[in-house]
């Protein structure tokens, strides 16, 4: 052990007089305090603190992972280009310990790094609004929907249901010999009926009310409101490009029979949103059925004229403080970073400098693209099943995955509770079985490399 | 394969092949070296470039696998990583950390053999001392010259007092001072027990310091033997006197002309090495500034330890063996220590290595282990003595040495 720590250790002052290391230091410690005072987002206090923060939170997991991957291919690459391992592996050091102190000495920059720039945008972030001129409602909003962690439900959808209607209209098409299916797939007509399905799930036509059902809602602090957020598109233009809706909240399961409930019903009266903007409706809590059941239900006004689609209504409630939320994100971003920099050392025991880094730059892109790649391969899964599950699924297992739910960004931007239950298991996933089983290869590798070898050419 | 624990090296058929991308065979670097090195002994692995030098040294540090064969050193197999705690490396540069400091950088390497703090502030002050680069202590490596480079690289290979001292190129990018400092140095560490290999293509340090040489050639082994048999002349004979009288001369040709042999009578030349150490001794004796390393003469007292210094001399400069086998009798005798060094013996044998005229008197030069015969014998008895004194119950003998490391 006190070996790994002295190799860490120097392996930190190794880093600290990196021209890299310095340059990432510095583009954060000038351009976080620039950011929070140029910013100004939609204009509104909300709209700075988002910005600031998304752009804050995005900026520094940026440099570091880049930094991460800088750093841990070349620290061993430079001490076998400068032969220091000579004198290094000669002396009573394994070389695992040795590996390990590169590993440990390279988090703990990180750790250091990550701990004062996390520490400067929350710092900025929490005094922006007393430096910004801003109302009361302003700084209102700015409470209950950014300085806040809250948990988010999205309406279950029976995605099962969507799958038998689209089969069974498939097979009805192909009993009619219908003239559509000509010279098509029968998978690419089930996919192609299964979206539009899924779609007319989200539409609203002119007068319709459309409703959403949420199961197991039990905030902590029944007197802190609800928070429905929606967006809505629609199919063709509307006059001031914004729609009239009303919305209906309760527990509506009996209202059918003429029943009211013994909860209160809440009713937003008329609306007006603005189309494709995130909107948010405060609802009190007590709305809530007993058993944790909720009704939210909207009407699309008829004098619209135009059918609107209702994009993913999410129902919010308030869980913890920002701060606690906020450390949860940074931890999420720490993760990425443990499993880069067990990455960069294990590519490094067998690849050179560029080699290495440009592996580690292209894991560290398909990880932030990693939805996209899953849903490409899952196309493939139906074509190539035996090619898909032996050799393509272990890889994309291995793959990182830094994009979606994984991204802490948006969950802060929103004021969205990043669960520990996530950040365990993200971290038991990615920090320990992932990384571990790249080290170990890596390890693996160096015990058995000659340490001064020679490949000659020709 | 069992290994003899005789020998403080010994390799069994070794053999190196290095390879191109396709696995074949280019170069075979090392070619079934059979290498045994005594313990206590001086050993001077010479040969040209790409003899095999460098690698059959890696491969006893487990830098490089062996193709074919077996080595062991101090008793256990190389790859053995408890045997690296007793061994100091000094490779054929000084691959250092250059931004650490001549002091971190002994820290650094001290910290890896797990030194209490107090002991490796105390070797490090000694070493910093030895090598000359006290007053450079907090400059970074990489500002250092060549030679301030390999002086810092040598106090890490003695950081951890080892057994072993395995040294590639050491005088490599020296001056003249530092070649003389580290030859005067290896000189001491063998007297004090330590074992030591060098391979070096620089034939005046290996004959200056090395008990034993053997000749690489194409990863052979071309020749091995005492380094006084190997240089011997016996078709000739010097004798050396002080200035004499051109009557005592013509006596002298007239006898060897009786005798039938001829007679070359000259002024012996002094090697260019000794007038230049004279020179910045001088110099430095007028406390003249330099920026560079400074001259010392210097010993760290941990390697030597310490306060009886001249019991622990003789103690740890016995020759010792792991394990005490009759039939085993070392042919190496160390030369004592002395109040002074032995000028005389270091300039006859610089003095081979320059071309000079002939002496005036030819006769055999004494050898280096015949001077040292019946002193060796008499430190003989108080070394046993004191060895059976300081040993534990069931401490081997051949650790012994270990009462020096304190």
């Amino acid at each position: 052990m006190a070996n790994i720590w002295t190799i860490a250790k120097n392996t930190i002052a190794q880093i600290f007089r990196m021209k890299i290391a310095l340059v990432v230091i510095l583009l954060l410690a000038v351009l976080l305090p620039l950011l929070s005072v140029i910013v100004v987002g939609d204009g509104t206090l909300i709209g700075k603190l988002q910005t600031f923060s998304s752009y804050g939170m995005s900026l520094m997991s940026l440099l570091l992972c880049i930094l991460t991957i800088a750093i841990s291919c070349y620290t061993l690459n430079s001490d076998f280009q400068d032969k220091i391992v000579y004198t290094v592996l000669t002396k009573p050091l394994l070389r695992y310990q040795y590996l390990l102190g590169k590993f440990f000495g390279i988090l703990t920059v990180n750790l250091i790094l990550l701990s004062i720039f996390s520490v400067m945008i929350f710092a900025f972030t929490v005094y922006l609004p007393r430096f910004t001129k801003a109302t009361d409602k302003e700084i209102q909003q700015a409470d209950n929907e950014f300085f806040t962690s809250r948990i988010s439900m999205t309406s279950h959808v029976d995605t099962e249901k969507i799958k038998t209607q689209a089969r069974e209209k498939l097979q009805k098409l192909i009993e009619s010999d219908a003239p559509i299916l000509e010279g098509k797939s029968r998978s690419s007509v089930l996919n192609a009926l299964i979206g539009s399905i899924a779609m007319k799930e989200k539409t609203v036509e002119p007068g319709a009310v459309k409703k959403w059902n949420f199961k197991n809602v039990f905030p902590k602090d029944s007197s802190k409101p609800l928070y429905i957020r929606f967006s809505f598109r629609t199919v063709s233009d509307t006059p001031d490009n914004s729609v009239y809706s009303r919305w209906i909240v309760g527990d509506l399961s009996d209202t059918d029979s003429g029943k009211l409930p013994d909860t209160p019903i809440y009713d937003s009266n008329l609306r007006k949103d603005v189309v494709d903007t995130v909107r948010e409706i405060q609802v009190p809590a007590d709305t809530i059925a007993k058993d944790g059941h909720l009704d939210i239900a909207m009407q699309n006004m008829y004098y619209n004229g135009v059918t609107v689609i209702a994009e993913k209504v999410e129902l919010l409630y308030k869980s913890d403080s920002f701060a606690v939320n906020y450390f949860r994100g940074v931890a999420l971003i720490f993760i990425r970073l443990i499993f880069l920099t067990a990455l960069g050392v294990s590519l490094s025991t067998w690849l050179s400098f560029p080699v290495a880094i440009m592996v580690c730059l292209m894991v560290y892109a398909t990880g932030s693209i990693n939805g996209f790649i899953l849903d490409s391969f899952s196309y493939l899964s139906h074509t190539a099943a035996m090619y898909y599950s032996l050799i393509v699924k272990p890889i994309i297992f291995i793959l990182p995955k830094f994009d979606g739910k994984y991204n802490p960004t948006p969950m802060i931007v929103d004021g969205e509770t990043i669960t520990w239950f996530f950040l365990g298991s993200s971290f038991f996933f990615t920090a320990i079985v992932k990384s571990c089983l790249i080290f170990l290869y890596g390890m693996f590798v160096f015990k058995n490399r000659e340490i001064a070898k020679i490949t000659l050419h020709n | 394969m069992a290994q003899n624990k005789e020998y403080a090296i010994e390799t069994i058929g070794l053999s190196k092949a290095f390879k191109d991308w396709w696995g074949r065979t280019k170069v075979l670097a090392v070619d079934d070296l059979e290498l045994k090195i005594n313990y206590n002994e001086v050993y001077g692995l010479l040969g040209p470039n790409g003899s095999g030098k460098s690698t059959t040294i890696k491969m006893l540090l487990s830098l490089l696998r062996p193709t074919k064969g077996v080595s062991f050193v101090l008793g256990g197999r190389s790859d053995d990583p408890k045997i690296s705690t007793r061994i100091g490396f000094l490779p054929e540069e000084s691959y250092l950390y250059k931004y650490l400091s001549a002091r971190e950088t002994l820290k650094f390497y001290g910290d890896l053999f797990g030194l209490p703090s107090k002991v490796l502030n105390m070797r490090i002050d000694s070493l910093l001392d030895m090598v000359g680069l006290s007053s450079m202590a907090n400059r970074p490596v990489g500002t250092f010259s060549k030679g301030m480079a390999r002086r810092i690289g040598l106090a890490q290979a003695l950081i951890n007092d080892p057994d072993l001292l395995i040294l590639d190129e050491p005088t490599s990018g020296l001056d003249p001072i530092g070649t003389r400092q580290i030859k005067d140095l290896i000189a001491s560490l063998a007297k004090r027990g330590k074992t030591i290999l060098m391979c070096s293509h620089l034939l005046s340090d290996v004959e200056d310091v090395c008990d034993r040489i053997g000749i690489l050639y194409g990863g052979k082994m071309q020749t091995e033997g005492y380094v006084s048999d190997l240089l011997r002349r016996n078709d000739e004979q010097q004798i050396t006197t002080s200035p004499l009288s051109e009557s005592a001369i013509s006596q002298i040709r007239e006898i060897v002309e009786k005798e039938k042999a001829s007679i070359s009578i000259g002024s012996p030349m002094d090697s260019l090495e000794n007038l230049f150490m004279r020179i910045v001794e001088k110099a430095q004796m007028q406390n003249q500034e330099t920026s560079g390393a400074v001259s010392t003469t210097n010993i760290g007292n941990f390697l030597s330890d310490d306060n009886s210094q001249d019991v622990l001399d003789r103690l740890v400069s016995a020759d010792i063996k792991p394990i005490q086998d009759d039939s085993f009798s070392s042919e190496v005798e160390k030369v004592e220590p002395l109040e002074t060094p032995d000028n005389s013996l270091l300039n006859q044998l610089s003095s081979k290595s320059v071309s000079i005229e002939p002496v005036t008197e030819i006769t055999e030069a004494p050898d280096k282990n015949d001077t040292q015969e019946s002193s060796s014998e008499n430190d003989k008895v108080d070394t046993d003595l004191l060895k059976n004194l300081m040993k534990g119950p069931d401490e081997p003998e051949g650790e012994s040495k270990e009462l020096d490391n304190g």
